[in-house]
């Protein structure tokens, strides 16, 4: 699948690798099947949770003999619940992730990441949606767990390009408010927008008790700001002009980065935002990996 | 700061560079790549809260850069720095040379009644004191080398007066003689880093600013390329201004019949202040006694320059006045002197005025003597007539006209200058003017009248080429200049020529016999109608283009370049070399000796005189043989030689003037002559002036004769030719102890000759360098580093003993400094500017 109208954004050796990897939630899930995640429900899995008393209308068939028999008690034995997840991936598809060399764009790194998560997604049986949006809610695909799905979801990535302003921080709590049960979400941008209003999303999110991940995408030139003689900078998302020596500006510009990325992981951390910084000259299967990796030694500690 | 720059154009065309780096800040600014961003919110709040600092910064990054170049240039353009930024920039000399000038003008005294000369010597003793342990020389003019000066016995016994002969001289100076005189015993000494003080009252005459060969040869001398020294000269200029000067010169003394009565006619020249309105006192002093006043015509016994009529330089007046003396009962042949005032006790014995040492003149006299300043030599021929007026224009029997075969007569020392309009000297008579030259003798020739020119006669290595004849439109020979002026109608056509002949295309203004009046007008040389001219062949030259072809020959062959053929090689290779040696027998044995001329035949051309062109090997052999001897004598022929120096050409560029110097001498060349069926010469002013000019040369210049060298002297005593040994024994003079070889006075040989000497008519000229002449003192020291202490300035010598240094170094220094300083400023700032999303970031934990 990956080596045909896809390959711009699926590699099939990179998922090869990454298939043995699962994807797990770090908060438990509530899902109409039973799945791989936990659930804030009791169920009838094998893991045994805890007692509880007897109390009536209880199914007689989960009461603990040997406990009744031993203490002449009444307990009902409850077991864990294995539930499915839904997965949002929210995509930022505004003009200002086209910033980039051809093929490296942040668009381009951030649909890799989109691909691949919805791709593993799938094939662990659970549901995977996709929000597209730039400064309008572009597509919004509900998650669904058939392959056919995916198919789909795969065709808007290909047919989705950057453009427009960024309405980020409006399509969150936009999403926050449309989606009620828990779910995980994975929000893919360069979040060129006002941090506080961006945090107070993340609040939001974590109201809702979803679980989110951060992917924040920036591209080199973006951080180190080396350039060697004056430029016109051209707004990629309004097209206003700045004319700008960047030997003057430089240290005022590295600070303000500096300061905005503080603030921004504080937040993420103060709202159990699972962040992760990318910056487009990683190899995306290194950052997708270790995403997979730390979340499931979170989920087994 | 800098006071000199010893390549001033590069400084001159290159402190535009200075604003490179401003330039490529604007055009940088300018050439604005558009950029598509994506983080302009950092963008803006960057530009927003850009500070003042970072824009200072980028000013001093800018400013750092232009300063790195403006050192660069101006180290490449070689400052000399003085005073305490010389002293602080430079090393110390390791051998300090002064130089004093002892001349007549030096005993003016200045304001604090001290002569030039007292306070030369004490700048010079102060001057010592600020160069501590290190070694001190002193040059003589009358001595002629450097003396080492014991320091100890300097500061203990009161200065160098108590070690060296410095008083009053009526001796020239002759600076650049003084200054060959010190580059070569630096050189012989190898002196590294050296300087010379001169102490000089500035005096034109003694710097001779005229004498362009004599300055190019002390400054390759002192600034030359292989010269094994550095060498700094510090002039310490006593150019105070004398206001109260009067000087005597007995200008002419001869006996005359005056109604029935012996007497001598004295002619005496006064110049004092033009302003001058009381009488001067004179006294006569003949044959060891004072005259009596009373013998004396009550008007002579003094003069009064407000009766003067000629003026100099608008400060001084010039009086020419005739004095008779009674000689009934005095010898027939006899000396005296005239005097300015009363004798005075001491040393001031006879001072009136600012200058003792000029008011007194000396003089001989006796039947026969005469007094000729120009010898004119030639066939008989009217031409000489135009000579000789122009030598004695007021027919004062001052030149004599002689023909070549009366020369054996003749003594070419008793004349300023000789004035040849004949063949050119050969043999033994070319070997008698060539000694006189080579002694201060002045001449100048003139083309033959039937000049079809004989260009195998050469005279110190110049000869008369082919003789070009001038013609009116129709292509016939113009008989008489005058047909070659504008307007005449040479053919009756009714159609005027237009002004025809050699037209005169350029001439040196500024130095020779043709340079600007003193009013610096120019002289109407442009008048001159030429119609008939000789060529002039300078075999100096061709000797050197013959060696270099030659050279060019043999480095072909040692390159291994024989595709000419080598016999071709042989053939081209003897020719040359037997043109140069031919041009070079052509420079005279003073210029190029015999000894020379042998060795040149025997060391190159006989060695290929027997070579068979056919036997390549054995050709190729000999060539590669001579190419370090071929190298070697171009090297000498092209510096014991030099070509002669253009004064005046026509527009076609042919040479009308030329000067050759031989020895201490100067030989002129005209190509044309004082001829109706030549030029326009003998009627035009220049002429005159060129002759008089000529003659004032010969007579300043010495030909070669002590006595002549001190003065125009009346009467002649001194045998010709340095060889000749005479004591003379004073008579009366200058001094306590005047002696001959440096103080005026009347001296007797041991066989009875008298001799009058007086100080150099060159010393009455009162032109002095000052301050705003400074730039042309640096260009006859042409690179030599150079700083003069004016008098009455702040740049005393005491101050200044610093002088004038070569910085260049400590500016590359200044140049490196600034580039570190530019480098620090534009170095990136790593501890603020970490970007911090490079940092791994740790993903926050979920309650």
């Amino acid at each position: 699948m990956a080596e045909g109208a896809y390959s711009e954004f699926l590699d099939g050796e990179v998922l090869g690798r990454l298939m043995r990897r699962f994807l797990h939630a770090r908060t438990p899930m509530i899902g109409t099947m039973s799945g791989h995640h936990k659930s804030p429900h009791r169920g009838s899995s094998v893991e045994f949770a805890e007692y509880r008393k007897y109390a009536p209308g209880d199914d007689l068939r989960r009461l603990d003999w040997r406990v009744l028999a031993r203490t002449d008690r009444y307990y009902i034995r409850e077991f864990e619940a294995d539930t499915n997840l839904r997965c949002y991936i929210v995509m930022d598809c505004s003009a200002s992730m086209g910033f980039g060399d051809k093929g490296q764009r942040k668009f381009d790194y951030a649909r890799r990441i989109a691909a691949t998560l919805a791709y593993m997604t799938s094939h662990q049986g659970d549901a995977v949606g996709l929000q597209c949006f730039a400064d309008k809610r572009v597509h919004d695909i509900p998650p669904r767990r058939n392959p056919a799905h995916l198919r789909y979801v795969f065709d808007t990535l290909a047919n989705v390009a950057p453009r427009g302003e960024t309405r980020l921080v409006e399509e969150l709590h936009s999403l926050a408010e449309r989606i009620r049960q828990r779910a995980l979400m994975i929000i893919i941008s360069d979040f060129f927008c006002d941090v506080d209003e961006l945090i107070n999303c993340f609040q939001h999110l974590n109201f809702r008790k979803h679980d989110f991940a951060v992917f924040h995408l920036l591209d080199p030139q973006e951080l180190d700001f080396q350039f060697d003689r004056p430029m016109r900078f051209v707004d990629m998302e309004t097209d206003s002009v700045l004319l700008a020596e960047p030997d003057v500006i430089r240290r005022e510009y590295i600070a303000s980065v500096n300061e905005y990325l503080v603030k921004l992981h504080e937040g993420c951390n103060k709202f159990q935002a699972d962040y992760r910084r990318v910056t487009t000259d990683t190899p995306y299967e290194k950052v997708v990996a270790d995403f997979l990796v730390e979340r499931e030694r979170y989920s087994k500690d | 700061m800098f006071d000199q720059f010893i390549n001033w154009n590069v400084l001159k065309l290159g402190w535009p560079l200075v604003l490179l780096p401003v330039l490529i800040h604007l055009f940088n600014r300018l050439r604005h790549k558009k950029m598509p961003w994506a983080a302009m919110m950092f963008l803006r709040v960057a530009s927003r809260k850009s500070t003042k600092y970072a824009k200072l910064r980028q000013f001093l990054i800018l400013f750092m850069r232009m300063l790195a170049v403006l050192a660069l240039i101006m180290a490449i353009s070689r400052p000399l720095a003085g005073s305490w930024l010389g002293g602080m920039m430079s090393s110390k000399p390791e051998t300090v040379l002064f130089v004093m000038d002892r001349s007549v003008t030096m005993e003016s005294k200045d304001t604090g009644r001290a002569s030039k000369r007292e306070a030369a010597v004490k700048l010079l003793e102060d001057t010592a004191k600020s160069f501590p342990g290190i070694e001190l020389w002193y040059l003589d003019p009358v001595v002629g080398t450097p003396q080492r000066v014991d320091r100890l016995q300097m500061e203990q016994s009161g200065g160098l007066g108590a070690q060296f002969e410095i008083n009053a001289t009526d001796v020239p100076t002759d600076v650049p003689r003084l200054l060959e005189t010190a580059a070569d015993w630096l050189k012989k000494n190898k002196s590294g880093n050296c300087e010379i003080w001169l102490a000089s009252d500035m005096q034109q005459s003694n710097w001779h600013p005229d004498a362009a060969g004599r300055w190019a040869a002390v400054a390759s001398g002192l600034g030359g390329k292989d010269v094994p020294f550095k060498a700094r000269v510090q002039v310490l200029a006593k150019t105070q201004s004398v206001s109260n000067n009067f000087s005597v010169r007995v200008q002419e003394a001869r006996q005359r019949e005056v109604r029935t009565e012996n007497r001598l006619e004295l002619v005496l020249k006064f110049t004092g202040p033009a302003d001058a309105s009381r009488p001067m006192p004179l006294k006569f002093h003949l044959n060891g006694k004072d005259v009596p006043e009373n013998e004396v015509d009550a008007n002579h016994r003094q003069f009064n320059l407000s009766a003067a009529t000629t003026r100099r330089q608008g400060q001084e007046a010039e009086l020419v006045q005739n004095v008779f003396l009674p000689l009934a009962n005095a010898p027939a042949t006899g000396w005296g002197y005239v005097q300015i005032g009363s004798d005075l006790a001491g040393s001031e014995r006879y001072a009136t005025d600012d200058n003792p040492r000029d008011n007194r003149s000396y003089f001989v006299y006796g039947p026969g003597l005469e007094k000729a300043r120009a010898l004119i030599v030639g066939p008989q021929h009217f031409s000489a007539g135009y000579l000789r007026l122009a030598a004695d224009p007021f027919d004062n029997n001052i030149a004599k006209v002689v023909t070549p075969e009366a020369l054996a007569e003749v003594k070419f020392t008793d004349y300023a200058s000789v004035l040849w309009h004949g063949a050119l000297p050969t043999g033994d008579l070319a070997v008698r003017l060539q000694q006189y030259l080579a002694q201060g003798g002045v001449t100048m020739f003139v083309p033959e009248a039937n000049a079809t020119v004989s260009g195998d006669r050469a005279f110190v290595g110049v000869s008369w080429g082919s003789a070009q004849a001038a013609t009116n439109l129709a292509g016939q020979p113009l008989a008489n200049w005058r047909q070659a002026l504008p307007g005449v109608d040479n053919n009756k056509t009714g159609k005027p020529e237009k002004q025809g002949g050699f037209l005169v295309g350029g001439w040196k203004d500024r130095e020779g016999p043709l340079s600007n009046a003193q009013n610096e007008k120019p002289l109407p040389v442009t008048d001159l109608v030429t119609i008939r001219r000789a060529g002039l062949v300078d075999h100096a030259k061709l000797a050197v283009e013959q060696i270099q072809l030659a050279q060019q020959v043999a480095d072909a062959l040692s390159k291994g370049n024989t595709s000419a053929g080598v016999g071709n090689m042989l053939r081209e290779l003897q020719q040359a070399l037997n043109a140069a040696a031919t041009h070079a027998e052509k420079l005279g044995t003073v210029r190029w000796t015999a000894d020379r001329a042998v060795a040149l035949k025997t060391e190159l051309i006989e060695s290929l005189a027997n070579v068979d062109p056919l036997d390549e090997t054995a050709a190729t052999q000999a060539m590669l043989r001579l190419v370090p001897l071929i190298k070697q004598w171009a090297t000498e022929l092209e510096s014991a030689t030099g070509g002669y120096h253009l004064l005046a050409h026509y527009e076609d560029g042919a040479s009308l003037l030329a000067r050759q110097l031989v020895g201490r001498g100067q030989a002129y060349f005209l190509a044309t002559r004082p001829d109706e069926a030549w030029s326009s010469l003998q009627e035009e002013w220049v002429f005159l002036i060129l002759v008089q000019r000529l003659l004032q040369t010969g007579e300043a210049l010495g030909a070669g004769s002590y006595s002549v060298a001190h003065s125009r002297v009346v009467g002649v005593f001194k045998p010709e030719g340095e060889s000749a040994v005479v004591t003379w024994n004073a008579k009366v003079g200058e001094g306590d102890a005047p002696d001959y070889r440096r103080d005026a006075g009347i001296y007797e040989s041991a066989d009875g000759q008298v001799l009058a000497l007086n100080r150099p008519p060159t010393e009455d000229d009162a032109r002095y360098f000052g301050p705003d002449q400074e730039h042309l003192l640096k260009s006859l020291f042409a690179g030599v580093p150079l700083h003069v202490h004016w008098e009455n300035s702040s740049d005393t010598a005491g101050k200044a003993a610093a002088g004038p240094k070569e910085v260049w170094r400590w500016l590359l220094v200044f140049m490196a400094a600034f580039l570190l300083g530019e480098a620090i400023l534009i170095l990136p700032r790593t501890s603020d500017e970490t970007v911090a999303g490079r940092a791994p970031v740790q993903p926050a934990t979920s309650t």
